[in-house]
């Protein structure tokens, strides 16, 4: 490795978001066998841990953002960066989960280590700069995420749902690790760098086996990411997971396998071939209009916002798609938009935990959302500003973020691609407004009881003032964002210099 | 802050304040937002007063906003957009004093609402960005979303989700060819920007001009609305509320033509130029189609929601004949549309409030129980059919003569339409009005409240003036329409074209300077494309 080694302390430094999870982790494993009922203290516990991982975000922004353990990790702008996005959307569902948990009895410590574990795996995931790395990382948040997704564990739907994902996930998995082994008998490397500097020197690049090595782990990440033809799942695992589980997946694993597949595609397989490009463009127009047209049809909120999801995976695909050398416009569209995805996706999903019920028809059917706008206005308006948002329709983040990615595809001559991204957005409309429709203009008959305790209340406070903030102003956002994609440039820098 | 801004912003800081307001406490509500809606007026008054007559864009606000993408907050007025935006602030109060007593539910969020659409309003009226006129272009749906949505009639939600659906559809294609524009912008001069000022000089190939005019227009031909994209309007005006549907075709709908005036004809000035037949037979098929149907309506507000068809085909055929008098009509008659039909549909209001049905068969013989209502009604009627000395006579005028200036066909067919539309208004008014009372439950009418003549009054007063004296106002939209015309006439010429003129410009991105003569303003142009074609 041409990294210097960094000094041992360094490292520690560097780890220390990473550390802080999994400490937390094995702390709340402790705590399971002690007293497995979470109280106040180990909520605010919890709370306290993810601030700090946060603050040590911060603090190592400015990091030189060198290769770690022997090439394995890498610590940089655009890892913190994720780091950061996958924490709150974690904290999140933490917020959410307390009212949900009591209510529905599944109130257990392991629960919170499961969480604490799955957060350290996107870490390693979106830091990952080794095939390995990625691999562990991808495997240590999809097992803690497929035993809480099967939680209610005496609930049919969450038993369906588990072994689904599970089984589907295994394949997925199975796939992106023989591509992972096809890709070092041709390269003789699993580090980022040595595989994009093969990849570009040889000319392996044309190899057709190499072609489906990347293939096939292209196949792993649209699992992760829920994108067509890999989707099959989504409806059924988002519904039948706890909702805060729910929330967890729609934004953090989903940001997390972006990060990985982001920086996996565009440091190694890209550069050298524009084919890849077409490919995910076409998977692009796939996801998205698949993704809208079936939302369409959906009443159970949940599945709604799955297939809503899976959409939104598809407008990102587009700015996979416009990515290039000459420009970070795409990449930081991409960055940008996760972010703001992620907001609105956790404030959604918030409401929807505050209104679902145990018994009868659970309180997940769209239409038991009548009235809701009228008897709880705050409510009502933070879900009117994220379904505005999730459509797309400014002043807010979703509008941006989705002008951001349109316009990195009009500069990258993806103009196709921009306008079928806006029919898409308009067919959207028609789900995203139903359920303001149901909330604000049809009266409600049975009474509703909504559980909007405090975690909730401020999850959609924070997530409704970042959509605004992020739709107003995104200035002071965006040249961050552009700065977090230094490392491209650094990279392309490499491939400048070594002759090609 | 400067001007503009505070009268952008008055109105959201209004409804910021209204959130505060508890929701029991109306009256306070209610004239709050009129307070706030008056205000806003006052301020804009001062628009009038400081403008100079000239073709330069006034009272122009230059900030930042998102410069690494070359997005900034630009506003200012011309002579197109000045009128338009007094228009806005003038028809606020009214319509807001006119719904205090029809709107008793959720009054608070109704009020909000209104004022957060008034910002959008003026908002796309004075913004020179593009980015910006987008965001507000597209922030007016969401009061008016909820507007219809809420308050609305029986349909209100098949009418609130077609509404939006439509207008989305069309607004998003604009925003492609907005991206596209920028980019294509951009590649030429390596400058990433919104202003519209620099857009105005894209070089661009025939094919593209003609590609991006179609997604603006599309965008606007949907909002004007012109045939065949009419379809939400009646459908959302007969569900909306009295002051929706006010808004809705007072202002709302002119932002279609404003679109046309300010975007799409002048940034694709060539395209505009090619689509002007098929824009003008679209045009002419709305007019005679829009009264036809309007004829044969049995509903009131229906009768007078495809009125509005009718007439918008007058303003898309003078703007695309593209001589100052037909465009100057256009303007003259967006205004003159907003007035009539606003106040139309808040006559109907008031008769809707008291009878609860709007059907011309449950009337006849108004005039004798309500004769104030009446003698208004007729005032609006004669003004809407444009009948000297009312403000409908000058801009159906001017269009007429521009229009006959440049093909007496369309002239022809289009008188047609005013023919059209004496007939179906003055049928109408004659079943309503006279006669014999002949539903019982009509003689106990009450006439018009204090209240509800002081919303007429300053539409009526208004009528007569813009009627009598229409030189105040041509006089200040004249040089702004003069550039406008010679502007659009001249052309883009392909990009090669430009490539050589920005050349002999020393590089630099500048419009050739016209020398126009004020008088004949036709020939200039015409002796200008002669010369390009010298050139080439």
């Amino acid at each position: 490795m041409i990294s210097p080694p960094p000094v041992n302390t360094e490292i520690l430094n560097l780890l220390a978001p990473l550390l802080v999870l999994v400490g937390a982790g094995l702390l709340f494993l402790m705590f399971g066998a002690f007293r497995n009922r979470v109280g106040t203290f180990q909520r605010a516990l919890i709370v306290i841990l993810y601030a700090a991982v946060l603050f040590y975000v911060g603090k190592l922004w400015n990091a030189e953002g060198w290769p770690i353990l022997n090439g394995m990790l890498i610590i940089d702008r655009f890892s913190l960066f994720f780091t950061a996005v996958v924490t709150i959307c974690a904290l999140g569902s933490v917020l959410t989960s307390a009212n949900y948990l009591d209510r529905f009895g599944l109130d257990r410590s392991e629960y919170f280590a499961l969480l604490f574990f799955a957060t350290s795996g996107m870490v390693v995931l979106v830091s990952a700069y080794n095939l390995i790395s990625l691999f562990l990382g991808l495997e240590l948040m999809s097992l803690s995420v497929y035993v809480l997704v099967g939680y209610r564990r005496r609930d049919f739907f969450a038993n369906e749902a588990a072994l689904k994902y599970f089984l589907l996930g295994a394949f997925a998995i199975a796939f992106f690790l023989y591509g992972v082994s096809m890709i070092y008998g041709l390269t003789g490397t699993t580090n980022f760098k040595g595989i994009m500097v093969e990849a570009t020197s040889r000319g392996i690049a044309r190899d057709p086996l190499f072609l489906l090595a990347v293939a096939l782990i292209l196949a792993g990440f649209a699992f992760k990411i829920s994108s067509v033809p890999f989707h099959m799942w989504v409806p059924d695992v988002y519904q039948g997971a706890p909702t805060p589980i729910t929330s967890l997946m729609a934004t953090a694993v989903k940001a997390a396998s972006f990060a990985a597949f982001l920086r996996l595609f565009y440091m190694c397989f890209m550069m050298g071939s524009s084919k890849w490009s077409g490919i995910i463009a076409v998977l692009a127009v796939l996801t998205m209009t698949l993704g809208n047209i079936v939302a369409l049809v959906q009443r159970n909120i949940k599945r709604m916002m799955a297939y809503s999801s899976i959409a939104h995976a598809g407008y990102i695909l587009i700015g996979l798609a416009s990515l290039s050398i000459e420009s970070t416009r795409a990449a930081s569209s991409i960055l940008y938009y996760l972010l703001a995805y992620s907001f609105m996706t956790i404030g959604a999903f918030a409401l929807i935990s505050a209104v679902e019920k145990r018994e009868g028809t659970r309180g997940l059917d769209i239409a038991e959302y009548a009235g809701l706008g009228l008897k709880k206005p705050f409510l009502g308006l933070a879900m009117a500003v994220f379904m505005f948002s999730l459509a797309g329709i400014p002043p807010t983040a979703g509008f941006f973020g989705k002008y951001y990615i349109f316009s990195a595809a009009v500069e990258g001559g993806h103009v196709g691609l921009a306008i079928i991204g806006v029919l898409n957005s308009a067919l959207s409309l028609y789900y995203y407004l139903r359920v303001l429709v149901v909330m604000y203009m049809q009266k409600g008959v049975e009474p509703l009881d909504v559980h909007d305790d405090l975690g909730v209340k401020v999850v959609l406070l924070v997530s409704l003032f970042a959509i605004l903030w992020l739709g107003f102003g995104p200035e002071r956002l965006l040249p961050g964002v552009e700065s977090i994609l230094e490392w491209t440039r650094v990279s392309v820098a490499k491939i400048a210099s070594l002759g090609m | 802050m400067d001007l503009l801004s505070i009268i952008i912003f008055l109105p959201l800081a209004g409804a910021v304040l209204l959130l505060l307001f508890p929701r029991e406490s109306e009256r306070a509500i209610r004239g709050f937002s009129l307070i706030v809606s008056l205000a806003a007026f006052i301020v804009s008054l001062r628009l009038l007063t400081g403008f100079q007559t000239s073709a330069e864009m006034q009272f122009v606000k230059h900030i930042p906003w998102i410069p690494s993408l070359g997005i900034s907050y630009i506003v200012g007025v011309d002579g197109l957009s000045l009128f338009l935006v007094l228009l806005v602030t003038f028809l606020q109060p009214i319509t807001i004093l006119s719904a205090f007593r029809a709107i008793t539910e959720r009054v608070k969020e109704f009020y909000i609402c209104m004022l957060l659409l008034e910002t959008s309003m003026i908002g796309a009226f004075v913004a020179l960005d593009l980015f910006l006129f987008y965001v507000f272009w597209e922030l007016m749906l969401i009061p008016m979303y909820f507007l219809i949505g809420i308050w609305g009639g029986q349909q209100r939600i098949y009418a609130t989700i077609k509404f939006f659906i439509y207008t989305m559809v069309g607004s998003l294609l604009m925003l492609v060819a907005i991206l596209v524009l920028v980019y294509t912008y951009k590649s030429q001069s390596g400058v990433l920007t919104f202003e519209l000022d620099k857009l105005y000089w894209v070089a661009m190939s025939t094919r593209t001009q003609w590609l991006l005019f179609l997604a603006f227009a599309l965008s606007f031909a949907i909002k004007v609305p012109m045939f065949p994209f009419h379809t939400w309007l009646p459908d959302a005006h007969v569900e909306a509320p009295t002051a929706g549907s006010v808004i809705l075709a007072g202002i709302l709908l002119k932002m279609g033509g404003y679109g046309f005036l300010r975007f799409a004809m002048p940034l694709f000035p060539d395209a505009a130029l090619r689509a002007a037949p098929l824009v003008a037979i679209l045009a002419i098929i709305g007019i005679i189609y829009g009264a036809c149907v309007a004829m044969v309506q049995k509903d009131v507000k229906k009768l007078v929601a495809y009125s509005s068809v009718s007439h918008l085909g007058f303003v898309m055929l003078g703007l695309f004949v593209l001589n100052t008098q037909a465009v100057e009509g256009a303007i003259y008659q967006m205004l003159n549309h907003g007035l009539s039909t606003g106040a139309l549909f808040l006559l109907v209001g008031v008769i809707y409030e008291r009878r609860h049905t709007r059907f011309i068969e449950e009337f006849g013989g108004i005039t004798k129980v309500m004769p104030v209502y009446a003698a208004i009604f007729m005032v609006v009627t004669l003004s809407s059919i444009g009948l000297p000395p009312l403000n409908g006579f000058i801009g159906e005028f001017l269009i007429l003569i521009g229009i006959f200036k440049a093909k007496a066909v369309y002239a022809a067919l289009a008188a047609t339409g005013v023919v059209l539309g004496a007939i179906y208004m003055l049928w109408m008014y004659q079943r309503v009005f006279f006669g014999e009372v002949k539903h019982a439950v009509n003689r106990t009418l009450r006439d018009l409240t204090p209240r509800e003549v002081i919303v007429f009054a300053p539409v009526i007063a208004l009528i007569f003036f813009m009627g009598v004296y229409p030189n105040p106002l041509i006089s200040r939209m004249e040089p702004a329409v003069k550039k406008f015309v010679t502007e659009v006439r001249a052309g883009r010429g392909d990009y090669m074209q430009i490539t050589r003129f920005a050349e002999q410009a020393g590089g630099k991105w500048m419009p050739a300077v016209l020398e126009v003569d004020p008088e004949h303003p036709d020939e200039e142009t015409a002796a200008l494309v002669e010369k390009e074609t010298e050139l080439e």
